[in-house]
């Protein structure tokens, strides 16, 4: 959807036009649904997608287009639910001796020969750091500039390169040490 | 040792107090780190830092990651719905006092994803029809020639306008076009879709135009529905035209000549010269060789087509047959779909809620109604497979729901249109598309169906949805004329009994619409009278067609019996053809049998049973026959009557121009070489010849002020005082005997 037509549809939203929401809810679902499924896990995607919608109907009449353009907004509200996410869940996780610890089992992995596809990537993405997953969720699955980054990370284009340049060589040792042999073919 | 200790320790602690003397302040310290960053950010290479094919696995890999449909349409119908009820929270406050909030919000779950099943769990999207043309089947080598290119034709290609068709030798090549027609082109035929057109706000309206350069090519168009729409094919300087439904044959001649056959139905012809533009109707078991007369002569010759001895017909006959019982599968496959579940499964209701629901909270009153339609029309599809399976009284229960839930949206249009005209067209377009689609879904239905009960709804519903009172009476002489063809129809397939029947339905569907015109301001008669003259000739074209189909079975007769006028019965050897002799309706003087009276003199000699069944059958069949070409008669002499006073009743007031010229049109039109209907207009009496029979129409004794008579005045004064007519007490007809 072209720009234009997105704060089109958010003008007429902020008026309290169900169907130009709709419209919205139509663009981005799919992009909001793929991060939710790579940062917090497919299991928890649906409910956290629900809720990043709900939310900015709740605040979308507190949207300015001077602040940035609506999906940097969006994403800002997705980040802000994920990070309530994760505190909660650690405020209430129950550590037990079942909880397998993902690096031995990344090492016992390593001499396994595997192909990257979209488990071994999920599985990589969440043996990575949090910032690092989201900056790679956001550049290369969702595809947003650095400056879209910038304004949904809350941090300076300089600092979102260096960090890129540190989730890439993270998750490409990780990848590694996976045993997939094919990162860079 | 003491003191030197003691100076060392001294001079760290001094030096620690230099370094920490020594130090960046903040600001400073925040500057630097950002040159630093921009620096190291400047020296980077590339944003994916050497990890390009990784970046790209990436992004490729989490295209596959998706929202179930489930979830996106659940999904979105609980927020548009929780908006809406944001929106006006009075109403929810009202739903919450009656239930607690948690049911409330639980019943409404339930909706959505009820709501969200049916829509996906049960293929509620209704599957659309193909629009497109395609190549069905080939045979040897058929080329398709696109601009510069030229590309083999193969099954399922996908043809567009000006694309050029051609077959090589011993090659065929059969064509499915977007308005259900299908063409087949012979060996060494070259054809150029000149026109393929439908309209997108209403795909019943299509338009195909041919232009067949080399060959032959058989055309059978099944179900066009709408007045614009046809399917023609131009070869030399002839365009032959079918609407509605026909199969014709055209064939490019050397010499600049070319054929047309009609074989099924009728098919009007258009022939350029350089002098005048002739046209022509062609009605079944007729064809036509055109020439390019640059004479006075007529460029066209017309001639009986000899039954059975074109093994091509017979071919294109049969494979017809097969096509459209294709057809006719795939609209009872897309009904079957759309129909979804049926009332007696226990999920029915379910649905039912939730589909009512959603309409209930659709608080947009235009919303609303454009749902209600399409809700409404489900129930055609419903209704349609029910009676498939034999359920007519839930079928019949159905179709009633689906007329009601029509006419509560069309008043509210009516409404509307004061308040809001272009929104109430635009609603009232959707409803006629809607019922146009299915109106071509049903085409192919004949009164001997069970699914009749569902076309005939449909029909009603056209004139309900209809916006004036004279697009409501097109729509019932729109719907008078398919009876005739469904005659016809029936007809070819032997059934004449039904055929006759459905005669008499088209006879006294005009006679409903005659009366109702009568009623109609000098205005609405204008507006009206053009069209009914042109359904009139179609109609007198289409029972002249049946006669021509029926007429074998009619029983020779002895020299002293006037016979039949029917000129254009080919077994009749001693047809009078004259002006001279006009038999009336009821007159005795028809050499058809007369109903319930065999056609057949007693020759059964034989004891044989089985011989004398076979004998009995026979003298039952002719008798329906004519039966049915008695009816037909009858109806084409009403047909000239009604038309007769519909243009007398416009002429009371001032003679219309536009009436006057359809007239004038009316006595070129050629039917199989011989004009269609002879009119005469003197002051206040009109005369129509057709057939051989004339019919008089005299007006009211008010004299008439200023009609232009397209033709000279009668000498002869036929006598004033009309009979009392013995059948319709309604109509001030007075056929009359010429002596």
């Amino acid at each position: 959807m072209e720009t234009s037509d997105i704060q089109k549809y958010v003008s007429s939203s902020q008026n309290g036009d169900s169907d130009a929401f709709g419209k919205l809810y139509d663009a981005f679902i799919q992009p909001i649904f793929r991060y939710m499924h790579f940062r917090v896990g497919p299991e928890e995607a649906e409910d956290l997608t629900e809720l990043v919608f709900l939310k900015t109907w709740e605040n979308i009449r507190k949207y300015r287009s001077e602040e940035g353009n609506f999906s940097s907004w969006i994403f800002r509200i997705a980040h802000n639910l994920v990070v309530d996410h994760y505190r909660a869940k650690r405020q209430n996780a129950e550590l037990t001796e079942d909880i397998p610890d993902v690096r031995i089992e990344a090492n016992t992995l390593r001499r396994v020969h595997q192909k990257l596809d979209q488990e071994v990537l999920w599985k990589a993405l969440h043996e990575a750091k949090d910032q690092y997953r989201q900056i790679l969720i956001l550049k290369f699955i969702n595809g947003f500039s650095n400056e879209e980054i910038s304004l949904i990370m809350g941090r300076s284009q300089a600092a979102l390169r260096i960090l890129q340049f540190r989730a890439l060589r993270s998750l490409r040792r990780i990848l590694e040490n996976m045993g997939v042999s094919d990162v860079e073919q | 040792m003491m003191h030197w200790l003691t100076s060392t320790k001294n001079i760290e602690k001094k030096l620690k107090q230099h370094c920490d003397s020594v130090s960046l302040s903040e600001e400073k310290a925040k500057a630097l780190k950002g040159r630093l960053m921009a620096a190291l950010a400047e020296r980077m290479p590339a944003e994916t830092f050497g990890c390009e094919t990784l970046a790209e696995k990436i992004r490729k890999l989490s295209l596959h990651v998706m929202p179930k449909e489930y979830f996106r349409v659940v999904l979105r119908e609980k927020l548009i719905t929780l908006i809406e009820f944001e929106r006006r929270r009075f109403l929810f406050r009202l739903f919450e006092r009656k239930f607690s909030r948690r049911m409330a919000a639980s019943f409404l779950v339930f909706l959505f994803a009820a709501s969200a099943f049916f829509r996906f769990g049960y293929g509620i999207e209704k599957a659309s029809a193909s629009f497109l043309t395609t190549i069905e089947s080939v045979v040897g080598d058929v080329s398709v020639v696109r601009g510069e290119d030229v590309i083999q034709g193969a099954p399922g290609f996908v043809l567009k306008a000006e694309d050029v068709v051609r077959t090589g030798k011993d090659s065929k090549a059969v064509i499915r076009f977007l308005d259900q027609s299908v063409s087949r082109l012979d060996e060494n035929t070259e054809v150029k879709l000149a026109k393929l057109f439908m309209n997108p706000l209403n795909k019943t309206e299509t338009v195909v135009e041919l232009v067949l350069q080399q060959g032959r090519i058989w055309a059978r168009v099944i179900n066009l529905v709408d007045n614009i729409s046809h399917f023609q094919v131009r070869a030399q300087n002839t365009v032959a035209v079918a609407k509605r439904k026909a199969a014709f044959d055209v064939t490019v001649l050397p010499k600049g000549k070319a054929k047309v056959a009609a074989i099924k139905n009728k098919v009007d012809l258009v022939v350029a010269t350089d002098r005048k533009v002739v046209e022509a109707t062609l009605i079944n078991g007729f064809s036509a060789e055109v020439k390019s007369a640059t004479s006075s002569a007529s460029p066209i010759k017309q001639e009986k087509i000899q039954d059975g001895k074109d093994q091509w017909v017979k071919d294109n006959l049969e494979q017809d047959i097969a096509y459209i019982e294709t057809v006719k599968q795939e609209v009872k496959d897309e009904r079957r779909g759309n129909a979804g579940l049926l009332p007696g499964n226990p999920l029915y209701p379910v649905r039912e809620l939730s589909q009512s629901t959603n309409i209930a909270f659709t608080f947009d009153e235009f919303d609303r109604h454009q749902k209600m339609i399409f809700k409404a029309s489900e129930k055609i599809d419903t209704a349609g497979v029910l009676l498939e399976k034999g359920e007519k009284e839930k079928a019949r229960e159905l179709l009633v729901e689906f007329q009601n839930e029509t006419k509560a949206v069309v008043d509210w249009l009516t409404s509307l249109e004061g308040a809001d005209p272009e929104k109430a067209a635009y609603l009232r377009n959707k409803v006629n598309e809607l019922l146009n689609v299915y109106e071509k879904r049903l085409t192919l239905i004949l009164p001997d169906d069970p699914l009749y009960e569902v076309k005939s709804a449909v029909g009603q519903s056209k004139v309900i949805a209809a916006d004036t009172a004279v697009q409501k009476t097109e729509q019932k002489l729109s719907q008078a004329s398919d009876k005739l063809l469904e005659a016809h129809e029936l007809v070819e397939s032997g059934n004449s009994t039904s055929a006759a029947d459905q005669v008499k339905a088209y006879s006294s569907a005009i006679s409903e619409v005659a009366s109702e015109v009568k009623q109609f301001n000098s205005d609405q008669k204008e507006q009206i009278v053009t069209t009914l003259m042109d359904n009139k000739a179609e109609a007198l074209k289409v029972l002249q067609a049946m006669a021509s189909g029926t007429s074998s079975v009619i029983a020779p007769l002895s020299a002293e019996t006037p016979t039949v006028v029917d000129e254009f019965s080919p077994s009749i050897t001693s047809a009078e053809n004259s002006a001279s002799f006009v038999p009336a309706p009821d007159s005795a003087t028809y050499a058809l049998p007369e109903p319930g009276t065999t056609s057949l003199s007693a020759e059964v000699v034989s004891d044989d049973s089985a011989a004398q069944g076979a004998e009995a059958e026979k003298q039952t069949t002719a008798a329906n026959q004519s039966e049915l070409m008695r009816t037909v008669k009858v109806a084409q002499n009403e047909t000239l009557v009604k038309l007769g006073e519909a243009v007398l009743d416009v002429q009371k007031e001032q003679a219309s121009a536009e009436v006057l010229q359809k007239l004038q049109h009316f006595e070129k039109i050629d039917l199989n070489g011989k004009p269609l209907v002879d009119v005469q207009v003197s002051k206040n009496r009109i005369q129509l010849k057709s057939s051989g029979t004339v019919i008089s129409v005299v007006g009211s004794t008010t004299p008439v002020s200023s009609i232009t008579p397209s033709k000279d005045v009668l000498q002869e004064v036929l006598t004033p005082s009309p009979k009392p007519p013995k059948a319709d007490s309604k109509t001030p007809i007075s056929p009359q005997a010429r002596p």
